[in-house]
């Protein structure tokens, strides 16, 4: 038996093979039932036991050798066939249908989880309510300016002798009384109300129709200094831990102080500078979004003693602090929605944004 | 409201060494917001928000006050500058003048008669510091009463003497429909809460505290001049200045409440001034009608309650030295009691402890409290609160991922969506002063405003998918409307991507509900709709929008929409699904056709009626009047033969037969 004759005839024929076919081909022909191999096994059988043996060793390396070789060609071959394939993975992909959140609830949620974090209950209170809860138990007499038919609106349904007028809530704070109540006048209380509101304007920057989330904490002890701890709170869970918090003497009649909150400007950081483009070496304009580094965010202040009264809380032991702000407004400030036009014309084409 | 003044008229009041850009950034944190600084013709102009209950700021005066308390906080020198003003001796022979306030309208009038070396332009400095507030430079007489307001805080007024012939002021209610013309030359038809002065011939010379009439201000002939002012009622100026749209600066600062002990501060400056430019001389009296003085007002707190409220411990001489600046008189009892008396311009805004505590803690200054989130307290969320705000998101979310983009329209709808759905105006609760009639009645339905939002983007998606979740108002015999939350889902697809959509969003909240042919929905197609419930409790509706409706709003593909009651289905939702194990034993599958008599869910009830072996019935095909359904055999102790699952569907066949005798 020849083998070095036989395996460079093997080389030979493998090195023929173009296609994986032709090598399984040549792989059936040595190594199958009937291939070479078997062939030259048959052969041995005349032989003695002693030749036998040696012949036996020199088959069975030989099918090593087969074997080896061929699978080393087809890897080879594969490989090449691999490189033959190519997707442009670019190409875009089918798309399931897809549907939007609108921006307030995205906001709503946000919110409502921020201040579930420091054991504030999500409550929702009447969007048509007595003048008493959006008024009168919020400090506000019949002849507040607020209360007159320029700012508020009003509703056909009929008044009650006590309650007074029906109106669609111009604030979240009408849940502030209805909260005390709610919990027997007990606090402590740790309410997010959040809610639609209503006042009587319509041009580029309102609708007459918005959303506020008011928070109200009442209990043995609060301070202006827990106000600015919670505010701190949520400014920077919110807007980012670099933001900065500052009040400014503000007033509200449910509210003793009162206070306007401003953070540092969403887009400047507080630094009131416009960004520099790579150009720019003359003097630097001014942030066109605060012009002060200061964005104003709300309105807040110590809930006034008329308000605890009302509520059937004595001022005297317990004090607390309340914030309304407008979820629109959040929204410009930290994503730069500033068309709040937009938000309730069902128009698809800004919905779809989303 | 925002006052605008010049920083060379705030230094005539306050001597200081602080920059315009220090004193906007201290005033702003601890007193007025002083918006902008412009310069306008050389001056340095201050434009400053005034808040409504600090109308004692609105003024050179009050800046000058506030300032001269703030300031000296950041180490600046501020010290406030008084006038010291007099009243001018009553001339020997005087002219003719009657003022009377029979009614008691006003708290305070203030006139005098003036004889003046004619009409001219103002002086520079007068002129320059007018226009810089925004105000029409006019002559010397009328510039006067502006300049006067702008530096002291209270409007007053001049009259031609000579113009009033009776010389005689009687203050008064208007009668219904008299006629004013102001002196701006406008029409006004008055009102019997409105007050004028009348000059004793029923004639109307002035609206006061809002705007002179034509008939009494000074020319350029005048040579008397009768300078007037009046403490009006805050209410009554506001209300008649709302109802005629006159909205002057004088009205602005009326309404708010002015101090009444000011506006003779003003009037000795007035006179001053007119002295000065017009060479004036006084021809009467100075009348002062003031019958109930003002009263100070006296406040008893301590320092312990400050530093309670403020949540710091501000010492006992910065509260004295704070509360002095702004003219309260202090007196410390024991070294913690304090004893405070009000100033008569800060009697209608300061009156309780906490009302110092603000004023304490502003000028010490916010930045300078700690920022300390107070304590934990568990209060306890309503259950229906809790799920109602846990699976309203839960459900968007589901909608969103399922195609469909959520929409939040106006919670009120037009008078012409309420006709195009066939809704009687009357039977909605609608607003009484809307500002526009799109959004005047309050929505009962979701579903018109949906409808409406797929006609208006027509234009934009052919296909659209949209949901709402919203308050509808309901009104009650008596009280309040029923405010009760809708989910509206809505599409101009087919029936049933909107049911594919419904079924399976309440299979996502593990609701399992049987679905009804027909149902009440007026919105609704009757022969196309269905009912969602759960034995008693009805979820709500879906079905095909009345093609008449879409035709209404010239809608020509059909509309689909389902209607249901959120709150119902957020109590009927579960988080985990009622758990059943499921069987071990063989599952056997057969299909039966057979002519289709009543609804799909009347038949799956007869179905499960027949056999005790089914487990799920679900459609295979339709065909002309067949039915194909695929039924699904198990029992639950032991594998089912093949055999026994056959006689289980022969039982159904009998079943179904059953009906058609």
């Amino acid at each position: 038996m020849d083998i070095p004759a036989l395996q460079k005839t093997v080389r030979d024929e493998l090195a023929k093979a173009t296609a994986v076919q032709a090598v399984s081909d040549l792989e059936l022909s040595y190594l199958g039932r009937n291939g070479k191999i078997n062939e030259l096994l048959k052969d041995i059988k005349s032989l003695s036991l002693e030749e036998k043996k040696m012949a036996g060793k020199d088959i069975n390396s030989f099918k090593s050798f087969v074997a080896e070789e061929i699978n080393k060609t087809k890897n080879i071959l594969y490989l090449k066939e691999d490189q033959k394939i190519s997707v442009d993975v670019t190409l875009p992909s089918s798309e399931d249908a897809s549907g939007s959140l609108h921006p307030i609830t995205i906001a709503v949620n946000e919110i409502t989880g921020i201040f579930n974090k420091i054991g504030f209950i999500r409550m929702s209170y009447p969007e048509v309510d007595w003048e008493y809860y959006a008024f009168e138990t919020l400090n506000m007499p019949v002849t507040h300016a607020a209360r007159d038919d320029f700012e508020t609106t009003f509703l056909s349904g009929s008044a009650d002798k006590k309650m007074g007028k029906m109106v669609l809530t111009p604030h979240t704070s009408n849940g502030q009384v209805r909260e005390m109540e709610r919990l027997k006048s007990t606090p402590p209380i740790r309410m997010i109300n959040i809610g639609k509101c209503y006042r009587p304007n319509w041009d580029a920057t309102h609708t007459p129709m918005f959303h506020q989330f008011e928070g109200l904490c009442v209990d043995k002890g609060i301070t202006i200094a827990n106000l600015k701890g919670t505010l701190d709170y949520f400014v920077k869970s919110y807007f980012g831990e670099n933001t900065e918090v500052r009040l400014r003497p503000h007033h509200f009649q449910f509210t003793e102080p009162s206070f306007e909150v401003d953070i540092t400007c969403t887009v400047c950081k507080g630094t009131a500078l416009a960004p520099l483009a790579t150009s720019q070496v003359a003097k630097q304009a001014k942030c066109k979004i605060c012009k002060s580094g200061w964005l104003e965010l709300g309105g807040t202040g110590m809930v006034h003693p008329n308000v605890l009264k009302a509520g059937g809380i004595d001022p005297l032991i317990y004090s607390g602090w309340a914030f309304g702000f407008g979820i629109e407004r959040v929204n410009m400030m930290k994503y730069g929605i500033d068309d709040i036009r937009n938000y309730y014309t069902g128009d698809i084409r800004f919905l779809n944004l989303f | 409201m925002n006052i605008k003044i010049t920083h060379s008229w705030l230094l005539e009041y306050l001597e200081t060494d602080a920059t315009p850009l220090e004193i906007q950034k201290y005033l702003s944190l601890c007193g007025p917001s002083v918006e902008r600084i412009e310069e306008v013709n050389g001056e340095t102009v201050y434009d400053i928000e005034i808040t409504s209950n600090r109308i004692d700021t609105a003024s050179v005066l009050g800046i000058a006050r506030e300032a001269a308390a703030i300031l000296p906080q950041f180490g600046k020198k501020a010290i406030l500058k008084r006038k010291n003003l007099t009243a001018p001796e009553s001339p020997s022979s005087v002219i003719p003048l009657t003022i009377t306030d029979p009614e008691g309208v006003c708290r305070r009038v203030l006139g005098m008669v003036m004889e003046v070396n004619g009409v001219s332009k103002s002086p520079e400095y007068i002129s320059k510091r007018i226009l810089a507030t925004d105000t029409r430079s006019l002559n010397n007489l009328v510039d006067i009463t502006n300049y006067v307001m702008t530096e002291i805080g209270h409007p007053t007024h001049v009259f031609d003497y000579d113009r009033i012939v009776s010389h005689k002021l009687i203050l008064r209610h208007a009668k219904k429909g008299e006629e004013i013309i102001t002196l701006d030359e406008k029409k006004y038809t008055l009102d019997e809460s409105d007050i004028v002065i009348d000059d004793g011939t029923g004639r109307v010379i002035d609206l006061p505290g809002i705007m002179g009439t034509a008939n009494s201000v000074v020319t350029n002939e005048t040579k008397r001049i009768l300078f007037f002012i009046e403490s009006n009622d805050p209410v009554s100026i506001r209300r008649t200045s709302m109802r005629y749209g006159i909205r002057t600066m004088a009205s602005t600062i009326n309404e708010k409440s002015p101090d009444v002990e000011l506006a003779y501060t003003a009037f000795l400056r007035g006179i001053e001034l007119f002295t000065e430019v017009a060479a004036a001389k006084p021809l009467s009296p100075l009348i002062d009608i003031y019958p109930n003085k003002v009263k100070t007002g006296l406040i008893n707190t301590s320092k312990s309650f400050i530093d309670t409220k403020v949540g710091a411990a501000i010492p006992l001489k910065t509260i004295v030295s704070i509360l002095s600046h702004l003219d309260f008189i202090v007196e410390v009892i024991n070294g913690e009691e304090l004893s405070i008396t009000v100033p008569t311009h800060r009697a209608s805004d300061v009156a309780i402890p906490e009302d110092i505590v603000e004023e304490v803690a502003r000028i010490y200054g916010y930045f300078a409290i700690p920022s300390v989130l107070q304590r934990p307290a568990y209060v306890i969320q309503p259950k229906d609160k809790e799920n109602l705000f846990h699976y309203q998101y839960e459900v968007k979310s589901f909608l969103k991922h399922k195609g469909y983009a959520e929409v939040m329209n106006y919670s009120a709808c037009s008078p012409m969506l309420l006709q195009a759905f066939g809704q009687k105006q009357e039977d909605y609760l609608h607003i009484t002063n809307s500002i526009s009639e799109d959004i005047k009645f309050l929505r009962q339905s979701l579903i018109p405003s949906l409808v409406q939002n797929i006609k208006q983007n027509e234009g934009f998606a052919a296909h659209m998918y949209l949901f709402e979740i919203a308050k509808t108002y309901i009104p009650q015999k008596k009280g309040l409307p029923k405010e009760e939350f809708m989910l509206t889902i809505a599409t101009n697809t087919s029936l049933d991507e909107l049911k594919k959509a419904v079924v399976t969003l309440l299979k996502d909240l593990n609701i399992y509900p049987e679905i009804g042919q027909g149902g009440d929905s007026q919105f609704l197609f009757p022969n196309i709709q269905g009912t969602i419930s759960s034995g008693d409790e009805l979820y709500g509706y879906f079905g095909q929008v009345a093609p008449q409706f879409c035709r209404n709003l010239k809608i020509e593909k059909p509309v689909y929409a389902a209607e249901l009651y959120f709150e119902r289905l957020m109590m009927a939702a579960r988080k985990m699904p009622v758990y059943k194990a499921f069987s071990q034993y063989a599952h056997i599958t057969l299909d039966l056709t057979f002519k289709k008599i009543g609804s799909y869910t009347q038949i799956k009830e007869r179905a499960f009626v027949a056999s005790e072996k089914l487990i799920s019935v679900a459609l295979k095909d339709t065909y002309k009047d067949t039915i194909t359904l695929r039924f699904v055999f198990t029992d639950p102790a032991k594998n089912l033969t093949e055999q026994e699952a056959l006689e289980q569907l022969e039982k159904i066949k009998i079943g179904m037969e059953s009906v058609k005798k």
